[in-house]
């Protein structure tokens, strides 16, 4: 048994075999030696303690060490609801969310809401907020004005208490949405026991493994010829997902549906989400390639991750009328008001934001309701998602090209060398969060806080994060 | 059945030269863990025989090459590892190896042989060029970019036989500006002045690093063969033992090189037992004779050049003692600017010059030889997680793809209209690097150019900032000089003029013009600011007529910029315009400014922006009835002063690492 787990680099830094820039049917692909393979179920649903509210969703979550299985191997962690991944909280835009967090803990925990447009006494981040303490209870409560596929962690501590399984998905239902056949949530989380003897200069995790709401390369049962809508988390700390499958459509990202639909594979960094459209005339295998948080595509196996078998061979089904707004990126004022160079090497684990370790850093301060370009600049030797609590942003462009449609998102990867311009509207007040959400280099100073509108930004003493 | 996963190797015993040895760093390749023998060389290493590759136990002392055993299950009893002591002299018979190049490497005894992907990119590095680099030469031997004895002639230079770099041959140059053959040799009255060199000025301590032999004061022209076409090559740097940082910079000194003294006969090994030093514990190849040094991951390795602070090396010159109180400048301090500033912590170097490349899995590049899968071994090298090998790509500012200039820096502009003015504020903001920036060789330097428009039509500058005479001027003349006659004028320059008031600008420099050391007027940055310009219409006998009254003003720059620039442009004179730049001022003996390290006698200002710095500047534009003015700037990187790279005849195309427009 294991006496702790961490979550690893699993694809990110798995070694291996093969070259070239995309894999190929040539592919090594590993899976799982286990019968009978795993069945893959969404995470249970947290029960809604107020039903009768139409205006509402109530739900406690309960903090608490928890033993569990992850791929055949036993686990001491940390779950909400004794669940990993916890119970999924599936609510219809304009509601209001209203959860409130037991934490039967040892440690003081917060829960943030990822990609949510919430106030920020309620955003779970512990810059000048306290985090709720061993024993103690906290109700946040919200009004939820978004659609698509989001989630929640801690925000103390947030590395180890993710790493220990402190997540789950949260689900905002459009009405005017297609329904589909199948409506899945999909954790990826990597594992890789915690090895002090380490001195691979700082990279860790020689053994991937990468699963699906806790199983290894599992099967998705359907409904023949159905329409699979699977809305992936990846909740890894450190693991890139590249996830490919023939057939499949990428639908939504961060915030919703894309502006236009795009086809084959999408890359999924720690902190981002992606919804995928599967049209299942017969079973598909879904892919994960090898990603390097150092550069991109690596030598390596590309793992399975998930089979989606419907019971019967049919002929497959058409796609649904998703509403893509087809709207292009917004122009690019050529203009900066706000520019974060990530910085750090994988050798040292020094990471840093514009040359400082949070929590010892210079906030920025935008006005209420200013509309800002901010530019993302990496020159440290890691890929980086930049991520900003309280808002969606913009993607304007990479190294000077423009998306060819309008990309919102929350989280965001920024690859080696490369320099971002994002468009914000800080149109929600607070001391928010920056950070990286490679969650280790987060612990390790990636980090910073953008103020906005009329402060106090910054705390008494530096609490913590 | 034995748990692959569970075999202990106990009692392992590890010996230097026969005795028990202490704290050797013991380890299975390919796995991460690391374990130290006791005081009795003993060390107990848990196996992982669930791999793919070969399973064997290595052994690290840093005076002895590392040592390996293959071990099988079951794990013999009174397993040992026997090192060595590497004999500590240096050798200065041994043949510096050749690194091979993508297109060369049929050969083991070449490192691109195994080592493809990091050859590949040295290769297009520019230490691989740094022996053979023409600038460099010119520099060297004081020759110029031209190549007929008319041109030479007529720009000046003396057309005469000299050695031709690289080759013992003698050729016909163009000597022309500075050298630091005959500027360094008092005895000489017209160069090349190269038999012998006086004093080579340590350029080849750095730039020419392999050549054979003796360490150190050894001149440029030596280099041949592999020391001249391969530059700063890897068996060079891999045969770095130890960094001395109060040493000079280079081979002679900082970088204590350990060349192998051992003769051997064994076939494919050469004449001497391979040593090589490296970052990594768990090489036993003997094809390597690897011993491990941590500096290959620290930014001392670097400093080793990137770091030059030294006494003026023209003959009989000495700094003003007051202001350099240890008698040296500070030439190059890359280093120290680094190491004093934000990142000096826990970013070296190689994070940003030599980043991890996701496309290996080691070194020795496994994968191409298709030995990974299912492999790995003594010969090959075992894998390391992608990342754990360093791109030995160096990139640096004239490393296009890595866009380290596009991402060191940013530009914030205010504007505000009053009455009939535009005044704009320009913020040049360091952002990026651990250094100063520019850093490096002295030579280059940045401008800021700041400008306003309506439409397509220019705004009039007419006050605030002026660009100094960083920027680059064709001619500089006083307010006693007569500012129709320009003897270099063409047709479409401009004359730049300026009020020079007696203050200087209070601004936060580097060392003692950073530290409070030097009051303002120490730190020698004049204030100038812009009065107006011309443009010149005709040029007759040497007088020009303009297209306006000449302003009046302290002083006129005749310049051939045209208030902006596009990246890759060649460099054109910019001095006087609206706008500032940024550089460390050297000064030589006759009071000559921006003038080549070794002549410098005095540095008289140095405001490069430093990690964290920020520089800001006023400018005032007449707003001329624009109903919708936009203001701009741009900050660019040049390699050197234009006045020295025009009289060189160098390419000197100017970068823009950042520009902005904005409506008002």
């Amino acid at each position: 048994m294991r006496s702790a787990l961490m979550l690893g680099c699993l694809l990110a830094c798995g070694p291996d075999a093969g070259e070239g820039e995309s894999a190929s049917s040539t592919d090594r692909i590993v899976s799982s030696d286990a019968e009978p393979r795993p069945r893959l179920r969404s995470p249970a649903e947290a029960p809604d303690l107020a039903p009768d509210d139409p205006e509402r969703v109530q739900v406690e979550l309960t903090a608490a060490p928890h033993s569990f299985e992850v791929a055949g191997q036993a686990v001491e962690g940390w779950a909400y609801n004794a669940q990993v991944p916890g119970p999924t909280l599936r609510l219809t835009r304009g509601q209001i969310l209203e959860v409130t967090l037991h934490n039967a803990l040892t440690d003081p925990t917060t829960i943030h809401w990822h990609g949510l447009h919430v106030p920020f006494e309620m955003d779970g981040a512990t810059w000048m907020h306290d985090p709720v303490q061993p024993g103690q209870s906290f109700t946040y409560s919200f009004i939820v004005d978004q659609v698509g596929t989001f989630w929640y962690h801690p925000h103390f501590d947030t590395a180890r208490q993710v790493d220990l399984g402190l997540y789950g998905a949260i689900v905002v239902d459009d009405p005017d949405e297609p329904e589909v056949d199948l409506d899945v949530v999909a954790i990826l989380d990597a594992w890789a026991e915690i090895d002090d003897r380490d001195d691979h200069h700082g990279l860790d995790g020689t053994s991937p493994l990468l699963t699906v709401n806790g199983a290894r390369d599992p099967i998705l049962e359907a409904p023949p010829g159905s329409v699979a809508r699977i809305r992936w988390i990846n909740a890894a700390n450190l693991a890139y997902a590249g996830i490919r499958s023939e057939g499949m459509t990428v639908i939504a990202g961060d915030q919703g549906l894309l502006a236009a639909p795009r086809h084959g594979e999408v890359l999924l960094t720690p902190g981002e989400r992606a919804e995928t459209e599967h049209l299942l005339g017969e079973a598909v295998e879904i892919l994960g390639d090898p990603w390097s948080l150092y550069g991109g595509r690596t030598p390596g196996p590309v793992q399975r991750l998930l089979t989606v078998e419907p019971s019967e061979v049919r002929e497959a089904p058409q796609s649904p009328a998703w509403a893509f707004s087809g709207l292009p990126p917004t122009p690019d004022p050529l203009s900066t008001d706000l520019v974060y160079v990530l910085q750090g090497d994988p050798m040292t684990q020094d990471w840093r934001i514009n040359g400082e370790r949070f929590p010892d850093i210079t906030p920025f301060h935008l006005d209420l309701d200013a509309e800002a370009i901010l530019e993302v600049r990496n020159l440290s030797g890691s890929e980086h998602p930049f991520h900003l609590h309280g808002h969606a942003f913009e993607v304007l462009s990479r190294d000077g090209v423009a998306p060819p449609y309008r990309e919102i998102v929350d989280t965001v990867n920024v690859r080696l060398f490369e320099s971002l311009r994002l468009r914000l509207v800080a149109d929600n007040p607070g001391s928010w969060m920056v950070h990286c959400h490679i969650l280790p280099h987060a612990d390790q100073g990636m980090m910073t806080i953008l103020g906005v509108g009329d402060g106090p930004h910054e705390p008494h003493d530096h609490r913590g994060r | 059945m034995v748990d692959p996963q569970g075999v202990v190797a106990q009692g392992v015993l590890v010996t230097l030269d026969g005795e028990p040895a202490q704290g050797v760093v013991v380890r299975q390749p390919g796995l991460p863990g690391t374990y130290l023998t006791d005081a009795h060389g003993m060390v107990t290493v848990p196996l992982d025989f669930d791999v793919t590759f070969e399973v064997w136990i290595t052994a690290s002392h840093p005076q002895a090459r590392i040592g390996g055993r293959r071990v099988r299950v079951p794990i013999e009893e009174g397993l040992s590892i026997a090192l060595s002591t590497y004999d500590p002299a240096d050798n200065e018979a041994y043949d510096f190896h050749d690194p091979g190049t993508p297109f060369r490497r049929d050969s083991t005894d070449q490192c691109a042989h195994c080592h493809v992907t990091l050859n590949e990119d040295w290769h297009a590095s520019v230490h691989a060029g740094s022996a053979s680099n023409e600038t460099v030469h010119d520099l060297y031997a004081g020759t110029a970019a031209i190549f007929s004895r008319l041109a030479c002639e007529r720009a000046g230079g003396r057309w005469a036989m000299g050695p031709l770099p690289g080759t013992d041959a003698q050729g016909a140059s163009c000597y022309l500006g500075p050298g630091v053959v005959h500027d360094l040799d008092p005895r000489c009255d017209a160069p090349p002045c190269d038999a012998p060199v006086a004093d080579p000025g340590g350029c080849a301590d750095c730039h020419a690093p392999g050549i054979d032999g003796a360490l150190g004061g050894r001149g440029l022209h030596e280099a041949r063969g592999i020391a001249f076409e391969a530059g700063v090559h890897c068996d060079v740097c891999h045969k770095v033992e130890a960094v001395d940082l109060d040493e000079p910079p280079g081979v002679a000194g900082r970088l204590r090189l350990h060349r192998p003294s051992e003769p051997t006969t064994a076939p494919g090994l050469g004449d001497f037992l391979p040593l090589t030093f490296g970052p990594h514990h768990d090489v036993p190849n003997p094809r390597m004779g690897s011993v491990q040094r941590e500096h290959f991951r620290q930014a001392t390795l670097c400093a080793g050049c990137h770091e030059d602070v030294h006494a003026p090396r023209v003959p009989g010159v000495e700094v003003d003692r007051a202001r350099w109180p240890s008698g040296a400048l500070p030439i190059q301090t890359t280093y120290s600017e680094w190491r004093e500033g934000p990142l000096g912590e826990g970013v070296p170097c190689q994070s940003c010059h030599m980043p991890p490349d996701p496309r290996v899995t080691n070194s020795a590049d496994l994968q191409l030889f298709q030995v990974f899968e299912g492999e790995g071994s003594l010969a090959s090298g075992w894998p390391r997680p992608p990342g754990a090998v360093r791109r030995h790509s160096f990139v640096g500012p004239r490393s296009a793809d890595a866009r380290m200039l596009e991402l060191s820096a940013a530009l914030e502009l205010q504007g505000t209209v009053h009455d009939d003015q535009i005044v704009v504020q320009a913020t040049a903001r360091h952002v990026g690097p651990g250094h100063g920036l520019p850093t490096g060789e002295p030579m280059r330097h940045l401008v800021l150019r700041v400008a306003a428009r309506c439409g397509e039509r220019a705004l009039r500058a007419t006050g605030g900032t002026a660009i100094p005479d960083t920027g680059g001027a064709l001619a500089i003349k006083g307010s006693e000089d007569d500012w129709e006659r320009w003897s270099e004028a063409q047709v479409g320059h401009r004359v730049r003029v300026v009020q020079r008031p007696d203050h200087y600008l209070d601004y936060q420099g580097w060392g003692p013009f950073g530290d409070g050391t030097f009051s303002p007027e120490q730190r020698g940055l004049r204030v100038e600011r812009v009065v107006g310009e011309v443009a010149i219409l005709e040029v007759i006998d040497g007088v020009a007529s303009f297209d306006g009254p000449l302003p009046e003003g302290d002083r006129a720059y005749l310049v051939d910029d045209e208030g902006w620039i596009e990246d890759g442009v060649e460099a054109r004179a910019a001095a006087g315009g609206p706008g500032f730049a940024f550089a460390r001022v050297t000064v030589d003996a006759h009071g000559n400014r921006h003038v080549a390290a070794h002549r410098a006698v005095d540095i008289a200002s140095d405001n490069r922006l430093m990690p964290g710095g920020a520089s800001t500047t006023t400018h005032h534009f007449a707003l001329d009835d624009c109903v919708d003015p936009q203001i701009g700037a741009a900050l660019t990187w040049r390699a050197y002063p234009v006045e020295l790279a025009r009289q060189k005849r160098w390419s000197n195309p100017e970068r823009v690492l950042v520009q902005t427009w904005r409506s008002l």
